[in-house]
């Protein structure tokens, strides 16, 4: 690890802070201060959703993509990463938007004794 | 074993003495948890009892890593020629642990006896499992055979195996909690005095349901320790990658920073210094995950009885302290091992494995804690 092929863009952000790792953890600090600031300053509710997305997004690619190094790694191993995500995808949608009894309306059958 | 990594030169006493040290520490926090319990002070109270718990647990492995340490030493697999050749990956421990597993979940459904029964089978696995791997150099490194991952370590596509799997657990979670929150009418969706006693608020209608969020996102002082766990997981990630920066070089360079060189004079500290110190935010992680639901429970009695939208909450962020848990366990055993000077470049892979571990550990808690604390 730390030896990994960085692309020039990646080379340019490491520069000041001496590697790409050093970058990552203040590039994720600053951003976890931004997610929290918007909750507590209290904006618009879809521009606190937009920043709050916008920022996982961000912080889920730092830290899979230099802490994780899926970045230097062959790239089977994005693969692999990117895989479950379909599925994580199919069961929000098929559990999380598209079937509305699908956690709280189970059938008696489907529950146990204790909550049929 | 490299000689940079090996220079304490009595590492198991020094084991001990830790391990005697952190269980003097545990106790002085079992009083100050007695006397906040005697005071009535909640949160001192639940934080000095699990700071107690987790740190008299770190000291009794201390005291064990130790002592095992020192019978390895006394016999060893140093057969005279100065290195260890026979790496013993072919232990029975996993499939034992795997059969108290077995007995353990049966229990859930059968009885009690059963299940402390496979609890008792797991841990003398894992300690036995501990204990062969102990002075291992872990040099035998086994590579992938089949297609697609011919040539690459086993270990490191084991994990990753692993945590497609866990993506399946936690995104189970996100989907169950997205279809009940879209079904909700929340804060988010109307301004009314739930929580608050502000009189201008208007009253909440019927089918208004309270998520933790809106008790978490109170005011500051109930905001602020999902806000330091966040950033107590960020800096342990960052500590993981250092520890691993640091086993992994073939010449120990140091650090430029003053600060950074008293951090870790040489290799053996530099590795275990960040490897404690992910340890250390690890356990303030959830020495405040308990704080906080101490405070949602006994303060506003928010109860996984409450409502789904507490069981929901507790399941979710319970099962990512269990996960945070599980990894301080492995973290324990990592530290002891390189206070004792353990960690080289040849057997270093374990730390980035583990840090593939607890990097989607800290992955997790980017979507929870927007998605159950924030939102």
């Amino acid at each position: 690890m730390g030896d990994h092929q960085l692309a020039g863009w990646e080379k340019a952000l490491a520069k000041p802070f001496g590697d790409i790792y050093n970058f990552n953890f203040v590039m994720l600090m600053v951003f976890t201060v931004i997610e929290v600031g918007a909750v507590y300053i209290e904006l618009e509710k879809y521009t606190t959703w937009a920043i709050l997305i916008g920022v996982g997004v961000i912080k889920a690619f730092g830290i899979a993509g230099w802490f994780m190094h899926l970045r230097g790694d062959p790239f089977i191993f994005t693969k692999t990463a990117v895989f479950p995500l379909f599925f994580v995808a199919l069961m929000i949608y098929g559990i999380g938007l598209s079937n509305p009894g699908g956690v709280d309306n189970f059938p008696s059958w489907c529950l146990p004794p204790w909550a049929a | 074993m490299s000689e940079h990594t090996n220079n304490n030169e009595s590492p198991w006493m020094g084991s001990v003495g830790i391990g005697i040290a952190l269980l003097g520490i545990s106790g002085g926090l079992f009083a100050v948890h007695l006397g906040a319990e005697m005071a009535h002070i909640h949160a001192l109270n639940v934080g000095a009892l699990v700071g107690s718990i987790l740190i008299g647990f770190y000291g009794i492995m201390g005291v064990i890593a130790g002592l095992v340490n020192s019978s390895v030493e006394a016999s060893g697999d140093d057969h005279g020629d100065g290195h260890d050749e026979h790496a013993h990956h072919d232990s029975f421990s996993p499939i034992i642990m795997a059969f108290g597993l077995m007995l353990f979940l049966y229990g859930f459904v059968e009885s009690y006896l059963i299940l402390m029964l496979g609890l008792l089978i797991v841990f003398i696995a894992i300690f036995n499992w501990w204990r062969e791997d102990y002075p291992n150099d872990g040099k035998h490194e086994m590579k992938s055979l089949g297609q697609p991952y011919g040539g690459m370590d086993v270990r490191k596509v084991g994990i990753w195996i692993f945590l497609m799997s866990e993506c399946m657990v936690f995104g189970s979670f996100f989907s169950s909690y997205l279809r009940m929150r879209l079904g909700w009418t929340t804060h988010w969706d109307e301004t009314c005095n739930s929580i608050g006693e502000d009189p201008s608020l208007g009253v909440c209608s019927d089918n208004y349901v309270i998520v933790a969020s809106e008790y978490v996102t109170h005011n500051f002082w109930t905001l602020l320790p999902g806000a330091i766990n966040t950033f107590a997981l960020i800096l342990s990630s960052y500590t993981v990658v250092l520890a691993l920066k640091y086993a992994s070089a073939s010449s120990y360079v140091k650090p430029k920073t003053k600060f950074m060189q008293m951090w870790m004079p040489d290799q053996r500290r530099a590795v275990r210094n960040n490897l404690v110190a992910t340890l250390v935010l690890g356990t303030l992680f959830l020495v405040l995950k308990l704080v906080e639901w101490d405070h949602l429970i006994n303060d506003q009695d928010f109860t996984i009885k409450t409502s789904l939208s507490a069981s929901i909450f507790y399941v979710s962020t319970g099962a990512h302290g269990f996960h945070v848990f599980a990894g301080l366990i492995i973290l324990c055993f990592f530290c002891f091992k390189a206070q004792n000077g353990g960690w080289n470049e040849d057997n270093a892979q374990s730390i980035e494995y583990f840090g593939l571990y607890w990097h989607f550990v800290d992955l997790a808690w980017v979507a929870i804690f927007p998605a159950f604390y924030l939102y």
